[in-house]
This record gives C-alpha cells, structure tokens and sequence, in this order.
C-alpha cells in the first residue's frame, strides 16, 4: 500500500504507536517489543502478550508491520521466535504520528503550560 | 527442580490452557509466540524478584488475557458465544486471579496472604463459604449453562475448566483442612 494516506491511520493508540516505536531501529520479536516498551516508560506502560499479539494481528493486516521471513538462526535462537519489522508505510504512519504530538507540545509549550526547559530536562532523563 | 523453576512451568502450563478463552483462529496463529512471550516474561520476573515477582505479573496476564480474548471475540463478531458464557467468565475469573495470588503470596509468605487469612478466620462457617465458593460456583453454574444453551463454545469450556478447578481446589483443600 505504497500509497496509502497515512491520516486515515491517525491518532494511533498509545500502545499501537509504542510498539511501531519500538520496531523503528530494529527488527524484533515479541518479548522485546514488550520488554522495550516497559523499559522506555520506567514501567508505567506494560503491554501483555494477549494486547501485543492482538496489536501484531491487526497491524500486520493493515500493511504496517511484517513478519520476518527466516530470521532466526536456530543456534542463536532455538525457540524460532517470531521477529516483526516496520514496513515503509508503518514508517511514514509512525513518523505521521510523532509529528501530530510534536505539533500538540508546541502549542502546549506556546501555551506556556509546559517550559521549553522543562522539555531538554525530560529528554536528558529518559 | 527449584521452587521458583516449579511455579515459572506451571505458570506457563495454567498460561497455556487459559489461552482456550480466545477464538481457536487466533490461538492457531498466535498462540505459540503469545505462551513464548508469556515464559520470557515470567522467566525475567522470576530471576529479578523471585516468586513474589512471578507472583505479581499474574494479576497483570490476567486482566490482558480477558480484555484482548474480548476484542478478539468482538472482532470475530461473538461466533456462538452466549451471555451466560461471558458472565460465567466476569464471574470466575477475578477470584481465580484473588486466590491465586493469595496462593503465590502464601508460598512467599507475604502480608497480603496473612490479612487474607485473618480476614477469613473472622467469618462465619457460612459466610466463609459464600466467600470461597460464591463467585467461581456460580461462574460455573453460569458456564455449564451457557454449554448447555448454546453448545460447547470455547469460552464456556474454558470457563468450565477455570471455574471447575477453582471449586475443586476450594474444597479440597477444606477437605484437607478438616481432616
């Protein structure tokens, strides 16, 4: 769906638009997306395997994710897990997405409701 | 085998059969990864925290197998799944998940377990009862009903089965307790 117009897809959800977080700098399976998305939120968002696989399900059917073809080497990895990578149009509907929040902080940080300051703090903690 | 090792296999084991609340086509496709991501999960927790770490995923699994089976069944459009296989579910399962971790916090002997206890020993014969049974007897009263009706959905026999094993376990271990 080379073509597809990524507004149709917008606003992901919060757990949606983790998981193609997640899938944006490497292919992985899903244990990692799970454990990637506790790790980036200190914990305060936990994805369960039935809500990831469910996710998976769905994404895949809608062209933004793929499963990996013959990924796992089985000495590396005896269980054969299933690897998922980000397609070009998860890609541009997760890039779509970051720069709609992007456009909220702006108008939040015009606003003055949250500080400029405030945000270069955040980003050097996470 | 350690205690840890034990409680991490019959996790996964309980993880396994828990996943016949789902659409059969979607435990056909997904169900491995989703039990290999289970283990991973439980492993980790397990080697970081011990059995109060596995314990406390528990409640965690719980809510997200109940939740996502739901969507799934939504997004097949029910299929045969009847109401009084639904409500025998909303029914059994919340005390599944109370007892079990009152189980895991008993093994680690947590203070949860203990208030649990003190709060059970404070109640009448009765009462106590209602308390046990209540709520996974009238799951599975619900849930054989359901089979009954609409034929055997593999939501109602997995309520069966959660339902089945939580009243056989609650009185066998009164049985236990009283000889």
């Amino acid at each position: 769906m080379p073509s597809a117009k990524v507004e149709k897809w917008l606003p992901l959800s919060t757990s949606d638009f983790h998981i193609l977080l997640s899938l944006v700098s490497a292919e992985a399976h899903g244990y990692a997306i799970m454990r990637e998305v506790s790790e980036r939120t200190g914990g305060r968002m936990r994805i369960g395997p039935g809500t990831l696989y469910g996710a998976i399900k769905r994404m895949v059917a809608e062209g933004l994710i793929a499963e990996v073809g013959d990924r796992t080497d089985p000495k590396v990895d005896p269980e054969r897990r299933r690897y998922y990578r980000l397609t070009p149009l998860g890609r541009r509907v997760a890039a779509a997405e970051a720069g709609r929040l992007a456009e909220l902080v702006c108008v939040a940080t015009t606003k003055k409701l949250i500080s400029a300051e405030g945000l270069k703090l955040r980003g050097a903690h996470s | 085998m350690t205690r840890c090792c034990l409680a991490v296999r019959s996790s996964v084991v309980v993880y396994r059969a828990l996943l016949l609340i789902y659409p059969s086509s979607f435990t056909q496709e997904f169900g491995d990864p989703m039990v290999r991501a289970y283990q991973d999960l439980v492993e980790d927790a397990a080697s970081q925290r011990g059995l109060l770490g596995l314990a406390r995923t528990w409640p965690g699994v719980v809510v997200d197998l109940l939740l996502s089976a739901l969507a799934q069944h939504w997004d097949n459009g029910w299929g045969r799944i009847s109401r009084w296989a639904v409500a025998g579910f909303i029914l059994g399962v919340p005390a599944l998940v109370f007892w079990l971790s009152v189980f895991f916090d008993i093994v680690v002997g947590s203070e949860l377990a203990r208030r649990a206890l003190d709060v059970q020993s404070t109640i009448s014969p009765a009462g106590q009862a209602s308390l046990w049974l209540g709520l996974p007897g009238l799951g599975l009263v619900a849930e054989l009903f359901a089979a009954r009706q609409d034929g055997r959905s593999a939501l109602s026999l997995g309520g069966i089965g959660v339902n089945g094993f939580l009243v056989l376990a609650i009185v066998g271990a009164a049985t236990l307790r009283v000889s």
